[in-house]
């Protein structure tokens, strides 16, 4: 995400440019698409090639990676950056049983942490942004509330997960155009373009209209600050991953859903492509055992990796 | 600037493809378009109303019928590139290359046999 200087100091926005780190957050809204096993995956993945990985439960209401990475107890979590016991973020991050590959686990007092105030969450972003490892994996929590889109839109890129069915794909588009709305809020209240400010608070409040007559709208009303939200809003560019694909049509569903996204909601998806559905995912996680350690052959390992070399190394 | 709902785009935009794409991605984005809008598909779900759909679906239709027909296209190319000089060169380029495509689909083997023949082929 380029941005100006200026627009560098919105608080809630991705600002790592030229910092050599990259964050991948998972959302997508819907709860049980996969967002925690895609983001235990995702990490094993890239720590296997010899990266330097720190993973995030940033699932506030409902943390449960340490689970799928098969760890039972840890000492430190989330909650006690956030409670001030340990001064920084990276004193709470844990060995795991990979390689390269840390964990910050997410805390137990749930009711506290589902609730985060917005100066915890500010402290939070802004250590996870300044968090000293090359690659940062954050898997963000269900539904489309402030925290969660704020944690995906701190991202380059986000990863949005979908499940092949419409229910997820609701979820998903909600999630997407809450992100929308998000990014035209920071950056009207950072220009202090308080009549397009309020334009966006009604337009929160009648969800019904299309964010392309929105756009519009503010067009006809202001066309150079429509053309900085325009901007702002094409270097939002996440990326679709469809999880629990069972067959061809499944896959060709992200390419569609691409469509969809860019023709109604004006925004580019990159389709990194599909995990196919697979009972052992089940097994392993009953068995406390990491998936790609059990079947480090299967098509659901193969699929990983080959997203993994598509997103940090740019091979097709 | 210049924010286009589905109605305002053109049909290289509409298809998703660019303005030189060859009849194969043509025919391959018809397909993966037609398959997105039709009736029960799952990936238009809650974001636009049926008759949107319709209105889409008919779109791609006509999008089709005038990208898969060379002259069609052609006369398409030349009313909605007038006034673009750069894209009107783009739109001869791939006329010329849509006849060696042609030539490709006619005789698969022929025109690269032709090709190591001139190539290859020992001098006399």
């Amino acid at each position: 995400m380029s941005q100006t200087n200026s627009e560098a100091k919105i608080p809630l926005l991705s600002l790592h440019e030229g910092r050599n780190q990259t964050i991948w957050a998972v959302g997508g809204g819907k709860g049980g698409t996969g967002k925690s096993f895609i983001s235990a995956s995702l990490a094993i993945q890239l720590a296997s090639l010899g990266n330097d990985v720190t993973l995030i439960d940033a699932d506030l209401g409902g943390p449960n990676l340490h689970t799928f990475l098969g760890m039972k107890e840890t000492n430190l979590d989330l909650g006690d950056f956030i409670t001030n016991k340990v001064p920084s973020l990276k004193d709470t991050a844990i060995l795991t049983p990979f390689d390269g590959l840390k964990l910050i686990k997410g805390t137990e007092n749930l009711l506290f942490m589902a609730n985060l105030n917005y100066y915890k969450k500010l402290k939070l972003i802004r250590h996870i942004k300044t968090f000293d490892a090359k690659r940062v994996i954050v898997d963000i929590g269900t539904g489309a509330s402030y925290n969660c889109v704020d944690f995906f839109l701190l991202s380059n890129p986000g990863i949005l997960v979908v499940n092949p069915e419409p229910t997820s794909i609701e979820n998903a588009y909600y999630f997407l155009k809450s992100c929308i709305i998000r990014i035209l809020k920071l950056y009207t209240d950072f220009y202090d373009i308080q009549d397009l400010v309020s334009k966006i608070s009604s337009h929160i409040k009648d969800n019904s209209k299309s964010i392309y007559s929105f756009l519009n709208e503010i067009i006809s009303h202001d066309r150079h600050y429509a053309h900085i939200l325009y901007k702002a809003l094409k270097k939002f560019r996440p990326c679709l991953l469809i999880n629990k694909a069972r067959n061809e049509r499944d896959f060709l569903l992200g390419q569609s859903i691409v469509d969809v996204v860019r023709k109604y909601l004006i925004v580019d998806l990159k389709f990194l492509g599909a995990i196919p559905y697979d009972e052992r995912v089940h097994f392993s996680l009953r068995n406390m055992t990491p998936y790609l350690s059990a079947y480090p052959d299967s098509e659901v390992s193969l699929s990983f990796r080959s997203i993994v070399e598509k997103l940090a190394y740019g091979q097709n | 600037m210049k924010i286009k709902n589905v109605k305002e785009m053109d049909y290289y935009e509409l298809l998703n493809i660019s303005s030189t794409a060859s009849p194969q991605e043509i025919e391959r984005a018809y397909h993966l378009c037609k398959a997105t809008y039709q009736a029960g598909s799952i990936a238009h779900y809650s974001l636009i109303s049926e008759k949107e759909r319709k209105t889409v679906l008919d779109r791609i239709e006509k999008a089709y019928n005038t990208l898969s027909d060379s002259k069609k296209r052609r006369l398409y190319d030349l009313q909605m590139f007038k006034s673009k000089e750069d894209i009107k060169e783009k739109a001869f380029f791939r006329k010329s290359m849509e006849k060696l495509v042609i030539e490709d689909t006619a005789d698969k083997v022929g025109i690269w046999r032709k090709l190591k023949y001139m190539l290859f082929s020992p001098k006399k």
